[in-house]
């Protein structure tokens, strides 16, 4: 400890305390030691984990870089670090970096803190821990959704550690879904019973390629991850692209043959719109159809299914009277309705054609309909399951090379959606599987009382309504406990009871493997080399986690005698057992970064498609369940928010804050966040170098501007009945008239009651989807002004 | 990346492959230890196109966009260099444009006679600052630090004569000046509506002129 307070004290004297711009560093250094470079790897959640080279002198870090190794050809490519990545030392070195453990003074959410030493804050935490134990049960416990570290294996946020020493204690409230994924994940397990999706090498072999707000340059840029693959794809198949999304996305640059602006949440109408054609134009092949999928026509139904309750019939208006043509579409979507018949006769007629669509599509208050809808195009089309091909879903990765997680097993088996903590917090009891998505139980047990939030922004910042979630969190009669794990402040921590500085990935020994596999197809994993010691008084959270286990006297069963590099070594070679290609232990602490041989590129469901009994799906009727089983089942029990509903079939829904609800005339433009090349979600926005490149900006439309005053440069107020966000305005033709956009993820930052830091949750609604009670962080009605 | 002794330095950009991650800019300001306000890199967003909107709702438009990543480009007949009265801006080996600090006033002229803004000044020196095509990384046979960096293989960096047999020689892209001017060593591969120096159709700036950064962000 002594050693790492001296080093700290050393750089933040160079650094004048802000580590703003060592200017210096490098003359003073260069005169003593020798550079040594360590590997670690870049843990925040964009899907991709990028090897991040940290090259230190006296142990500060100098610079960082990234993989230099091999030929660069596409098949042994370096895996690139982004900006993200490459800004690591700027985030180890951080003006906001916290340094020492944290108390509350004042009331909670006022954001005032006094240091405290490590003995008192697991003293205390402890203490509170086996009151809250002893009045409400373990039900009552509950870590955050949260993606600050993952990716890693035991520094990680909301499995690791923590997840083991609070099931060795009793257990603890779980939660699933994401909010990354909660609607087009539970719309795939209702569509094909599981998530499926291609490598997207597999473009390499398609002929037209159809995008719904797929984003991959941006959101996933590092060259270990998707975006560069989809760039080669793209250059080596010369097939053609074509993106539908709101926005002019950086994907479309460079090898795009066209963009197809569409109104935000309406991709639904877009779908029914185009298959209409293709009723119409007798453009289907209704034997693929009617071998794969059930519920497409009324003769593949389920039995107990209404009449005319099919997806034709819904096309053709058998079911409401209303016939989904183009030019239905058309008033919907904005996209000309010539535009759509010709769509529908190039997709119906080229193939491979590669469908597929990112995750913005489905964080709408209709995002599960959006999400089906698309799958539904990829299959009545038969384009599914051959090379070239994907299942409309959002790509996936060929092979995964996983090192085991730390082992714990929660005795508790009752489950929250993630995106309803608030709600658990304040009515908890009242939670029902019916009415809110509940599992493991029909009905919680407990409000949660003590809550663990590690490398989390989602109490406030991205979770949704921040005021609201102000009113529910600072009240300490609700949830009485709050400990927040945090390597920077961060406006969610303003609202912990006690603050723990976390280790870095740069400053402890760990794997990094991509969290999901979205590597594409080259396999590679990280062993962080520990390239210098925490600063200031952080700690990895392994540690922390012992001091607690020690003191709720459970401290043998959550160590089995293992230190941090003990257990790397244990997790390893026990992941050793099932992949032989791993290198010994040491080899891999030795080497850092290792890769592995490209594999071939996965082509989604081509089993089913080859042989569809042996291979069958797991939907309740074995096959492609485009009219859902279940969702029928669940249309007639669940007790749905007023103004929802539940179909079993992908139809356009008009919906809370989309394009057709009468709140429009009061608040006329739609309004999302979209990924941002600057961070991950909230990751990486305390950097000023980051946030110099890539600012906060809120863009609108030259049409929409020029009625509104509005210059690029100009400060302006985005508004709703929810709130007020305010920021600088960007004027361009990337967005369709109607829509505005402000990359999500700046942290909020109030005053008088106006959020300026420009965080597009300010303004979201808390209420959840109806089917799987996810976060509809995208529509958002509003209007917007010049101040 | 290996340098002949007389060849002349030089750099690539494909726009096709640029899509304004900005790591270059990043990993630049790494290595060299730059302040905020100074960039060595800097990415221009150049975009373009209209709206129509149509009797039943629904628009057409003809929208692009594409992204320029610059940073000094080694002028054969640098601007920058005639306007230093001191002489601390100079040609060195391989034709790499420096300015040695010691002999730098501060006075500015080079970043007003640069039409690529490339020199930089830095507030906490007192002396302006530039790329130096990583100088002393080509002395090793490596690649300047941008372009190890750049996820999407956009750029590349050596002997421009050779860079412009494999790439071409054009260089005259909005919103770049005229290449007549100083004859920059840079060669750009155009995204498909990358459009002539001097046309007014697009608009095109750099985000970082738009807004400050505020350190006081909790």
């Amino acid at each position: 400890m002594q050693q790492q307070r001296r080093d700290f004290l050393k750089w933040s004297s160079l650094f004048g305390g802000l580590a703003l711009s060592p200017v210096n560093l490098s003359a003073n250094m260069l005169k003593t030691s020798p550079i040594v470079s360590k590997w670690a790897g870049c843990n925040v959640n964009c899907g991709t984990k990028c090897p991040v080279k940290v090259h230190t002198q006296d142990g500060v870090i100098k610079y960082v870089s990234t993989d230099d190794e091999g030929d660069d050809s596409f098949d042994n490519r370096q895996a690139r670090a982004c900006i993200r990545g490459r800004s690591s030392r700027y985030k180890v070195y951080n003006a906001n970096r916290l340094k020492r453990p944290l108390k509350r003074v004042g009331k909670r959410g006022e954001g005032k803190f006094m240091p405290i030493s490590w003995e008192q804050a697991f003293d205390e935490i402890a203490a509170k821990m086996k009151e809250v134990k002893a009045k409400y049960g373990n039900e009552a416990f509950f870590i955050t959704y949260a993606t600050g570290t993952t990716g890693t294996i035991i520094n990680r946020c909301t499995k690791g550690p923590w997840a083991r020493l609070l099931s060795l204690y009793g257990g603890y409230l779980n939660y699933h879904n994401s909010y990354s994924t909660a609607q087009i994940s539970n719309a795939m397990n209702f569509f094909y019973g599981g998530s499926f999706a291609s490598d997207i090498a597999t473009l390499r072999s398609a002929k037209l390629a159809i995008f719904f707000g797929a984003n991959h340059v941006e959101t996933r840029m590092g060259g270990g991850g998707v975006g560069y693959a989809y760039q080669k794809a793209l250059e080596e198949s010369g097939c053609k692209i074509i993106h539908i999304d709101p926005r002019y996305n950086d994907s479309m640059i460079g090898h795009c043959d066209e963009w197809i602006p569409i109104a935000a949440g309406t991709d639904a109408a877009l779908i029914a719109g185009l298959i209409y054609v293709m009723i119409k134009e007798d453009l289907l092949d209704r034997a693929f159809i009617d071998k794969y999928t059930i519920g497409f026509s009324e003769n593949t139904l389920p039995q107990d299914a209404a009449k005319n309750s099919s997806y034709e019939s819904y096309v053709l208006g058998l079911s409401d009277g209303v016939e989904k043509t183009p030019a239905w579409a058309s008033k919907i979507t904005k996209i000309p309705e010539r535009r759509i018949i010709q769509l529908a006769r190039e997709i119906a007629t080229i193939k491979p054609c590669f469908i597929e669509q990112g995750w913005g599509v489905q964080r709408h208050s209709n995002g599960e309909q959006g999400a089906r809808a698309i799958a539904t195009l990829a299959c009545v089309t038969a384009n599914i399951g051959i090379e070239g091909t994907n299942t409309g879903a959002r790509t996936g990765s060929s092979k995964t090379y996983d090192i085991m997680g730390m082992p714990c097993d929660n005795p508790i088996k009752d489950s929250i959606p993630c995106f309803l903590f608030t709600d658990a917090i304040y009515r908890g009891k009242q939670m029902s599987d019916i009415s809110d998505g509940v599992r493991g139980t029909t009905q919680l047990k407990q409000n949660i009382k003590f809550i663990f939030n590690t490398a989390g922004n989602c109490l406030t910042n991205q979770h949704s309504t921040i005021k609201e979630v102000h009113d529910i969190l600072s009240d300490e009669s609700l949830c009485e406990c709050i400990v927040d794990i945090n390597v920077t402040r961060t406006p969610s921590n303003n609202y912990a009871d006690y603050i723990l500085p976390d280790a870095t990935m740069l400053e402890q020994e760990d794997f990094i493997r991509p969290s999901a596999g979205y590597y594409s197809n080259k396999p590679y994993i990280i062993y962080c080399q520990k390239a210098i010691n925490p600063v200031g008084e952080a700690k990895p959270i392994y540690e922390m986690c012992l001091e607690l286990a020690k003191r709720l006297g459970i401290e043998k069963e959550f160590s089995e005698g293992r230190t941090q590099k003990d257990w790397l070594k244990y997790l390893y070679e026990e992941s050793m057992k099932k992949n032989p290609l791993l290198p010994s232990f040491d080899k891999m602490c030795e080497k850092g970064l290792v890769k592995f041989e490209p594999v071939k590129a996965a082509v989604a469901l081509e089993n089913f498609i080859k042989d569809p009994i042996k291979y069958p799906l797991k939907t309740p009727s074995k096959k492609i369940e485009i009219y859902s089983i279940e969702l029928a089942k669940m249309q007639k029990t669940w007790k749905l928010k007023e103004g929802q509903q539940i179909v079993p079939i992908p139809v356009f829904e008009s919906q809370r804050e989309g394009i057709l609800d009468p709140l429009k005339q009061k608040y006329p433009l739609q309004f999302f966040g979209y990924h941002y090349k600057g961070r991950t979600h909230s990751s990486f926005w305390e950097i000023p170098q980051i946030r110099e490149a890539n600012p906060q900006e809120i863009w609108i439309n030259t049409i929409d501007a020029e009625q509104r005053n509005i210059k690029t440069g100009d400060v302006v107020q985005v508004r709703n009945d929810l709130g007020i966000i305010q920021g600088i305005a960007k004027v361009t033709p990337k967005i369709i008239p109607g829509c505005a956009v402000t990359p999500q993820g700046a942290w909020a930052k109030f005053k008088n009651g106006i959020d300026v830091g420009t965080c597009v949750n300010s303004l979201a609604s808390l209420l959840p989807t109806a089917i799987s009670k996810g976060n509809a962080q995208h529509s958002i009605l509003v209007e917007i002004a010049k101040v | 990346m290996k340098l002949e002794e007389n060849s002349q330095f030089g750099f690539m950009l494909d726009q096709s492959k640029c899509v304004g991650c900005r790591t270059c800019l990043l990993s630049c300001k790494d290595y060299k230890d730059m302040p905020v306000g100074v960039n060595f890199r800097r990415v221009f967003e150049t975009e373009g196109g209209n709206w129509t909107a149509k009797e039943d709702g629904s628009f057409e438009q003809n929208v692009f966009a594409y992204y320029t990543s610059i940073s000094c480009n080694h002028c054969s007949n640098p601007s920058c260099l005639k306007a230093c009265p001191t002489g601390a801006t100079m040609k060195v080996k391989w034709g790499v444009v420096i300015v040695e600090e010691s002999m730098c006033i501060g006075c500015k002229a080079c970043a007003m006679a640069c039409p690529y803004g490339a020199p930089q000044f830095n507030e906490k020196t007192g002396h302006m600052s530039k790329c130096n095509g990583c100088y002393e990384r080509l002395k090793e046979g490596k690649n300047p630090i941008c372009v190890d960096s750049c996820p999407f293989r956009a750029l590349k960096a050596g002997d421009i004569a050779k860079l412009r047999e494999e790439y071409g020689n054009l260089a005259s892209i909005t919103p770049l000046p005229n290449a007549n001017i100083t004859r920059p060593n840079l060669c750009i591969v155009p995204e498909k509506h990358s459009l002539p120096s001097g046309n007014k159709s697009a608009i095109f700036h750099l985000p970082q002129n738009i807004q400050g950064v505020n350190y006081d962000i909790v």
